[in-house]
């Protein structure tokens, strides 16, 4: 069994009236890439900071290791943040800025000297060690504060939306690297962001946060596939919901009347919503063509949208419009408005939560 | 468009309207009205003769005159002393309010010392010099070279706090917080980060404590002792005695310090 390197337990963090963090409990392992996602205001970054000992549970207890954190201040924690600004020092060079933590804990010059430049060639920085944070990128600032943190060989490293600053391009580049990185120091990542590509692409685990909350934690796959609740299902990708009723264990009577088969979780007669991807269906105009064992729906094109890699058709059941992406692939059907259509999807991609 | 607008403003015949060019003559007469006066002082401080108005040929004796007189000199030792110690204390108590101000989210009483830090800076001298007096008559304190610098440090503090102040508000508390998660104590987190960084803040504070201490006549009058007048008291006596071109050499002195001090913190704080 792997060590727990972060264990959160039933921490609630109060400012005033205002619950940041509301009783979460969260265990991550050694070595994880662990994500932590939400919408802005969820409380991503309080947890981080509680973690950091930036600031303290109001109630709960926090564990690096095992060992409890209480009221420790930051200087006396085995981690390192890569903070949402970066927070370099304007006045210190980037091999100052690097050595900072290494100077603080008195390890000796030559192995500063060394150390700094082992972690400024590891962020691909080479060179730029005696530049100043303002003569350097944005880009190139992120990875001044990686360094920074990396080259303490923290037992967990905090990343508050690092790469939040980055225009597009080089934030995929910079993800792919970061992982890549955590895979070579084997370091325990906490992750903050509420991109939710990027949690998925990167993580191991994703912990989905919501007021507060933590609503849902899992593998990336589990997180998209298996969404806990509304919240999970609507905030991590595209879906579509349909209400309906729990008819008996593994199928829902539509609100529609139809009858389709689902994954269910709840007794005979709940109320609950179906959620359904828009990839996860598929449209065909005959009866024929659709695989056995498929759950079918039948209504109209209502209207369609050409997105270059893929078409949306919004298809109109009389109780329920809904999406269905297909891929714009050579030979693929083309459907127009006002065709009759058969949505077919199977069992599994319809996920039935309770209200 | 831009361009026929243009080609109209320089048309010939086309000259500036009255309202800019009387703004530029109010600008030349407010230096003149700034400067004027100091020119003539420092010119008639080189006059052979022994008016102030009169020019009778070039002369340094009035500054050898000044550097004679042994009351003048030991007030400008004075003057100079009080200046140094005062500022120093007063940064130092200044910059440490400033921060307790800025940096930590509440403490009992903080918002009254907010309030109550800038009085000295509102309120009249006099007010100030009757109350420290009272204040030292009360505590049973001899007026003397101790009581003139106890009062420049109470009300350079509320300058320096000021000036420390405004540049604390510009930092990004962040870096401090990067300090102390990258294994910062407070006290190396102080002196690595925040202090380098407030330094042309403290550097300015100090500067202005350190004029304004050169400065002060009315409070200084107040607390003073016997024979422990700084310069600008003892040449307030002294013009009520005479006015020679001796004045103008006193004058020019304190005029060279001051812009010395001034350009040479103007220089320290482009260096950061
Ligand atoms: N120092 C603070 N004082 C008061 N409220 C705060 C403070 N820090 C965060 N909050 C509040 O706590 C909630 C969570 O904030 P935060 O953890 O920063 O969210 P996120 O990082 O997910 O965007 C927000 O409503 C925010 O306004
Ligand atoms: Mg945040």
């Amino acid at each position: 069994m792997t060590a727990i390197a972060v264990g959160i337990h039933s921490v609630t963090k109060r400012f005033d009236e205002v619950v940041a963090v509301d009783d979460v409990d969260l265990e991550i392992s050694d070595g994880e890439f662990f994500s932590l996602l939400g919408p802005s205001g969820c409380g991503k970054t309080t947890t981080l900071r509680m973690v950091a000992g930036l600031e303290f549970p109001t109630e709960g207890r926090i564990d690096i290791f095992g060992e409890a954190m209480g009221l420790k201040p930051p200087n006396h924690r085995p981690v390192n943040t890569v903070f949402q600004s970066y927070a370099l020092f304007p006045h210190m060079t980037v091999a100052e800025n690097v050595g900072f933590g290494l100077a603080m804990r008195k390890v000796p010059a030559t192995e500063i000297t060394e150390r700094v430049h082992d972690a400024i060639d590891l962020v691909r920085l080479t060179g730029m060690a005696d530049r100043r944070p303002k003569q350097l990128s944005g880009g190139q600032q992120q990875r001044v504060a990686l360094a920074r943190a990396l080259v303490n060989r923290p037992k967990v490293l905090l990343l508050d939306e690092p790469l939040g600053a980055l225009d597009l391009k080089l934030r995929q580049a910079m993800q792919l690297e970061l992982k890549d990185i955590q895979k070579e120091v084997g370091i325990t990542f906490v992750y903050v962001t509420h991109d939710q590509e990027e949690a998925l692409t990167m993580s191991d685990r994703i912990g989905v946060m919501n007021e507060g909350k933590l609503l849902q934690v899992g593998r990336s796959e589990e997180i998209y596939e298996r969404p806990a609740n509304r919240f999970v299902a609507d905030f991590i990708g595209e879906t579509n919901f349909l209400s309906g009723r729990v008819e008996e264990s593994g199928v829902v009577r539509l609100a529609g009347g139809q009858l389709v088969r689902a994954v269910t979780h709840d007794p005979v007669g709940t109320e609950v919503t179906l959620t359904l991807r828009p990839e996860k269906i598929h449209l065909y105009l005959r009866a024929g063509d659709v695989a056995p064992g498929m759950n079918t729906l039948t209504g109209t094109v209502h209207r369609r949208l050409y997105y270059g890699d893929s078409l949306y058709y919004e298809i109109d059941f009389g109780f329920a419009h809904v999406d269905a992406r297909v891929e714009n692939a050579p030979r693929q059907q083309r459907f127009e408005p006002g065709h009759e259509v058969i949505a077919a999807f199977s069992a599994q991609s319809a996920e039935a939560l309770a209200e | 468009m831009t361009t026929r607008r243009a080609a109209a403003r320089s048309l010939p015949g086309g000259r500036r309207p009255l309202v800019q060019r009387v703004l530029a003559l109010n600008a030349w007469a407010v230096y003149a009205f700034f400067y004027l006066p100091i020119f003539i002082l420092m010119f008639f401080s080189f006059n052979a003769g022994r008016f102030v108005t009169i020019w009778e040929g070039f002369s340094l004796d009035w500054y050898r005159v000044m550097f004679a007189n042994e009351p003048l000199m030991k007030a400008l030792r004075t003057s100079v002393v009080v200046a140094i110690v005062s500022t120093i204390v007063a940064t130092v108590l200044g910059t440490a309010a400033a921060l307790a101000l800025e940096r930590y989210r509440r403490w009992l009483g903080k918002r009254t010392f907010d309030a109550l830090l800038y009085l000295p800076v509102i309120i009249p001298d006099v007010t100030m010099a009757v109350m420290l007096l009272i204040f030292f008559a009360t505590v049973d304190l001899n007026r003397g070279l101790n009581t003139i610098i106890l009062s420049h440090v109470a009300f350079n503090i509320s300058f320096v706090s000021i000036v420390v102040r405004a540049r604390i508000a510009q930092m990004d508390a962040t870096l401090e917080e990067a300090a102390a998660d990258l294994y910062a104590s407070r006290w190396q987190a102080f002196r690595r980060v925040t202090l380098p960084l407030i330094m042309p803040g403290v550097l300015g504070g100090a500067l202005l404590a350190f004029t304004l201490s050169l400065d002060d006549v009315v409070i200084t009058q107040f607390v003073q002792g016997p024979g422990t007048s700084t310069l600008p008291v003892f040449v307030f006596g002294l013009i009520k005695r005479q006015v020679t071109p001796e004045i103008n050499a006193v004058s020019t002195l304190m005029l060279v310090a001051s812009m010395v001090l001034v350009f040479g913190s103007l220089l320290l704080q482009r260096r950061r």
